[in-house]
C-alpha cells in the first residue's frame, strides 16, 4: 500500500512538472530560444528593455524596434516625450536584435502575437506586407494629408499595389570615405580622390602597402553584401532585371579585379559594414565604401584622436549611382490602429522626423524636415550624402527580394574569391532573380 | 498472479504517460506539421490567409535538384564523417591514457571537459576569432612554429572553411567521446586482463582481442550519439561561417533555416528538414535494433 502511495505521489509530481512546463510557453520573451541566442550573438547585444509599468489609465501601444546604442536612446527619449505630452496613449518600446525581430514578425504573422507598431529595414518590408504582418493605412495617411512631403524613394518601400502599409522613418545611402593621412603618405591630396572607377583603381594601387589595402568594402553573405553591390551595378548601367547583361558582368568583373590586384582584401567576404569601418579606423584601408551613419562615430574619433577623413561620391562608371537604405515603421495587423497612428503623427511629423534624424546622425525622409536643419546641407560630409540621395536607387520593393538578394551576394562572394568567373556568377544570379521577377 | 501483473502494467503506463504526452505535443505535433507543410507550397505569396495548397512531391523534386542543397548534403556528410573520425580516435586515446592512474589524471580529465561544457555560441565566436587569417591565434602559432610559410585562409577560402568548423567541433566533441569511453573502460574487470597476461598475451593483443570487443556497446553508443548530434549541427556553423564562403560550409540544418526564415520559402525549408530527419531516423532505427540485440544477448 505504501509503495502504491509513493508511486501515485511521484506520478502526480511528474504531471504537475509537465503542466507547468507547458504553461510558461505562451507570452515568453522573444529572446528565449537558443536560435535567438545564436542569432543575437551575431547581431549584437540583445538587451531587452523591460516595459515601464503602465500608468493604469493610459492605453498601451507596443512598439518593437532594433535600434541599438545611441539610436535607441534617441528613440526612447522621443517616446518618453510623447508619453508625457498627453494622457491617452503610452507607447512601450521593446528592443529586439534585428535577426530575431524579423523572425518574430514571421512567427507573429501566424500566431497573431504582433506589436502595434513594428520597425523593419526598407527592403524587407515588401515581404512582410505580403505575409500580412502590416495593415493597410492608406486611408488614414490620406486623411493626414502630409504624404507629399515624403521622398519618393523611401516611400516606395512601404507601398504595394498602390496601398501604403507604413512610413519610412530615416534614410541613408552609401558613399566613399577616404583617410587623408594615408592619401598624403602616398603622395596624394584630396584633389586626387577618385571620381571614376579607373581613378579608383589607380589611387587604390598607389595607397596599397604591406600594412594596408587601398580600398575596403563589405561583401558579406547577407543583405549587406547586396546593399554594397547595387551602386556598382547601377553605375555600370544595369539593374536587377539585367543581371546577366554585359554591363552587370563588367561591374562584377571590376570588383573581382580589385581583389585580384590586391588593392582590396578578400576577407571582405566575411566583413559587414561595421567591420569595414573598423578596418578603416585601424588604418588598414585608405578608402572605404560605407554608409552615412558612420559619420557620427568617425567624427567622435576625429575629435578625440585627430583622425582625418573626408567623404566623396562613390566613383562612377557610366553614371553616378548609390543605394538607399533606411528603416520603416508600420502598424501591424490586429494592432491598435487608431492609437498607434496618433504616435505616427508625432514621430513622422515635420519636427519629429527632423528631431530624430539630426540626433541620430541619419537623414530625414521628408523634404520639409530636411529644410529644418542646416547640418544636412552645410556640413561638408553630410552634404556628400544628401546630394547622393539624388541618384540613389531603392532596392525592390519586391516581396521576394531575399531571393534576388541571395543571388547577388552569392555572385559577389564567388567573384571576389575567384571561385567563379564574373560572367558565370552573374548568369546564376540572373537565373535566381528571374525565378521571382516574373 | 494475473492481477498483480495487471497492476504493474497500469502503474508503468502512468509513469510513462507524462513523458508520452510531452513527446506527442512537443515533438510529435511539430514533426507531423512539418511533414504536412513539406507537401504544400507555403511561401511569402501564399502566407497571408494560409492559401497554401497541396503540391505533392514538387518541393522534394525542387530541393533535390537544388545545387545548394546537394552541396549542403555533401558538406554535412563530409563534416560528420571527419568529425567522428577525429573525435573518436583522439577521444579513445585520451580515455586509454587517462585510465592509467597517474597523479592529477582526474583533475586534468575534468579540465578537458570544459570544452564540452561551454555554450556552443561561445565556442563558435572563439573559433571565428582564432581562425582569423591575419589576426588569428592559430595562424600565428603555426607561422611561428615554422609549420606553414604563409597564413592559411581558414574562414575565407571555400576549401579550408569546412576544416575550420570540423576542427572547432572536434575540440568540443573529444571530451564527450573520452567521457563515455572512460566509463566503458572502467566497467571492464581487471581480472580478465590478468588471466590474459598469464596466458601470455601482450599489450597489443590485449587491446585488440579484449578491450575492443568488451567496449563494443560503449563504442556503438558513442558513435551513434555523436553521429546524430553532429549531423544536425546548426549553431556552431551558423555563427562561425554562416554557411561559409560560397556555401562551402552550408549544412542541412543551416540551409533549412535559411530557406524558411531567410527567403520565406517555408515549404522548401520543411522539405529540406524532412530529408534531414529521414537520414537520422534511419540511423536511429539501426541503433535501436543493434542495442535491442545486445540486450537480448
Amino acid at each position: 500500500m505504501k509503495k502504491r502511495g509513493m508511486a501515485l505521489l511521484l506520478g502526480a509530481a511528474l504531471t504537475v512538472g509537465l503542466l507547468s512546463g507547458c504553461g510558461s510557453g505562451a507570452g515568453s520573451a522573444p529572446a528565449e530560444t537558443t536560435k535567438a541566442e545564436t542569432a543575437a550573438a551575431t547581431a549584437g547585444s540583445p538587451a531587452e528593455t523591460s516595459p515601464p509599468v503602465g500608468s493604469g489609465q493610459k492605453e498601451q501601444v507596443q512598439l518593437w524596434h532594433y535600434f541599438s546604442a545611441s539610436n535607441q536612446e534617441v528613440l526612447e527619449k522621443m517616446i518618453k516625450e510623447f508619453n508625457e505630452s498627453q494622457d491617452e496613449i503610452e507607447v512601450v518600446p521593446t528592443y529586439i536584435a534585428r535577426a530575431d525581430l524579423m523572425r518574430q514578425y514571421t512567427m507573429g504573422a501566424l500566431s497573431g502575437e504582433l506589436p502595434d507598431i513594428g520597425m523593419v529595414d526598407s527592403p524587407d518590408m515588401a515581404s512582410f506586407i505580403s505575409m500580412g504582418v502590416f495593415e493597410d493605412i492608406t486611408e488614414e495617411l490620406n486623411a493626414w494629408g502630409q504624404l507629399d512631403a515624403f521622398y519618393e524613394g523611401p516611400m516606395s518601400s512601404c507601398t504595394v499595389d498602390g496601398k501604403i502599409y507604413g512610413l519610412p522613418q530615416n534614410t541613408n545611402c552609401l558613399a566613399l570615405y577616404y583617410n587623408i593621412d594615408l592619401l598624403e603618405s602616398a603622395g596624394l591630396t584630396e584633389e586626387d580622390v577618385p571620381t571614376t572607377w579607373e581613378e579608383l583603381m589607380d589611387v587604390a594601387k598607389k595607397t596599397t602597402t604591406a600594412d594596408q589595402f587601398g580600398f575596403a568594402m563589405c561583401a558579406k553573405g547577407t543583405e549587406e553584401g547586396t546593399f554594397t553591390f547595387i551602386p556598382w551595378l547601377y553605375s555600370a548601367g544595369a539593374d536587377i532585371n539585367t543581371l546577366d547583361s554585359d554591363e552587370a558582368v563588367y561591374a562584377m568583373d571590376f570588383i573581382a579585379s580589385m581583389a585580384k590586384e590586391g588593392v582590396m582584401s578578400s576577407e571582405a567576404v566575411n566583413w559587414g559594414q561595421t567591420d569595414v569601418r573598423d578596418a578603416f579606423i585601424a588604418g588598414k584601408a585608405a578608402m572605404m565604401q560605407n554608409g552615412s551613419w558612420q559619420i557620427v562615430t568617425l567624427d567622435e574619433l576625429a575629435e578625440s584622436s585627430g583622425f582625418r577623413y573626408g567623404c566623396a561620391y562613390l566613383p562612377m562608371d557610366q553614371k553616378n549611382a548609390t543605394v538607399l537604405g533606411g528603416e520603416n515603421f508600420g502598424i501591424c495587423a490586429g494592432g491598435n490602429k487608431e492609437k498607434a497612428f496618433k504616435f505616427f503623427e508625432f514621430m513622422m511629423g515635420k519636427e519629429g522626423n527632423a528631431q530624430f534624424n539630426v540626433q541620430a546622425g541619419k537623414f530625414p525622409v521628408r523634404s520639409d524636415s530636411m529644410a529644418m536643419e542646416s547640418i544636412w546641407t552645410e556640413n561638408e560630409k553630410y552634404k556628400v550624402f544628401s546630394e547622393s540621395m539624388n541618384f540613389a536607387v531603392a532596392r525592390g520593393p519586391h516581396a521576394e527580394w531575399p531571393t534576388i538578394s541571395e543571388g547577388i551576394y552569392s555572385a559577389l562572394q564567388a567573384a571576389i574569391l575567384g571561385e567563379k568567373e564574373p560572367q558565370q556568377a552573374m548568369q546564376e544570379a540572373a537565373e535566381k532573380a528571374a525565378s521571382v521577377l516574373n | 498472479m494475473k492481477r498483480r501483473l495487471k497492476d504493474r502494467n497500469s502503474e508503468g503506463i502512468l509513469f510513462v504517460l507524462p513523458a508520452l504526452i510531452y513527446m506527442i505535443f512537443m515533438i510529435g505535433y511539430p514533426l507531423i506539421y512539418n511533414i504536412i507543410l513539406s507537401f504544400k507550397n507555403l511561401d511569402v505569396k501564399t502566407f497571408k490567409g494560409n492559401t497554401a495548397i497541396f503540391v505533392g512531391l514538387d518541393n522534394y523534386k525542387a530541393i533535390l535538384a537544388d545545387e545548394v542543397f546537394r552541396k549542403a548534403f555533401g558538406n554535412t556528410v563530409q563534416y560528420t564523417v571527419f568529425c567522428l573520425l577525429i573525435q573518436f580516435t583522439i577521444g579513445f586515446i585520451f580515455a586509454l591514457f587517462f585510465s592509467k592512474k597517474f597523479p592529477l589524471a582526474g583533475p586534468i580529465r575534468g579540465l578537458l571537459l570544459v570544452a564540452y561544457m561551454m555554450p556552443m555560441s561561445v565556442t563558435a565566436l572563439l573559433g571565428r576569432n582564432m581562425f582569423g587569417v591575419t589576426e588569428g591565434v592559430i595562424n600565428d602559432i603555426l607561422l611561428n612554429l615554422g609549420m606553414i610559410q604563409k597564413p592559411i585562409e581558414w574562414l575565407i577560402s571555400s576549401k579550408t572553411a569546412i576544416w575550420s568548423v570540423i576542427i572547432a567541433n572536434s575540440w568540443v566533441g573529444i571530451p564527450f567521446n573520452m567521457l563515455l569511453l572512460t566509463t566503458g573502460l572502467s566497467n571492464i574487470p581487471q581480472d580478465v586482463y590478468e588471466s590474459a597476461s598469464i596466458d601470455g598475451a601482450n599489450g597489443i593483443q590485449k587491446f585488440f582481442y579484449m578491450t575492443l570487443p568488451l567496449l563494443k556497446s560503449s563504442m556503438l553508443s558513442v558513435l551513434m550519439l555523436g553521429l546524430i548530434y553532429t549531423f544536425k549541427v546548426f549553431d556552431l556553423v551558423y555563427i562561425m561561417t554562416s554557411g561559409g564562403p560560397v556555401n562551402s560550409t552550408e549544412m542541412l540544418a543551416t540551409y533549412s533555416y535559411k530557406l524558411s526564415f531567410g527567403q520565406y520559402k517555408f515549404s522548401m525549408g520543411s522539405a529540406s528538414s524532412v530529408i534531414l530527419f529521414l537520414c537520422l531516423f534511419v540511423v536511429g532505427i539501426g541503433y535501436l535494433r543493434l542495442t535491442m540485440n545486445e540486450e537480448a544477448n
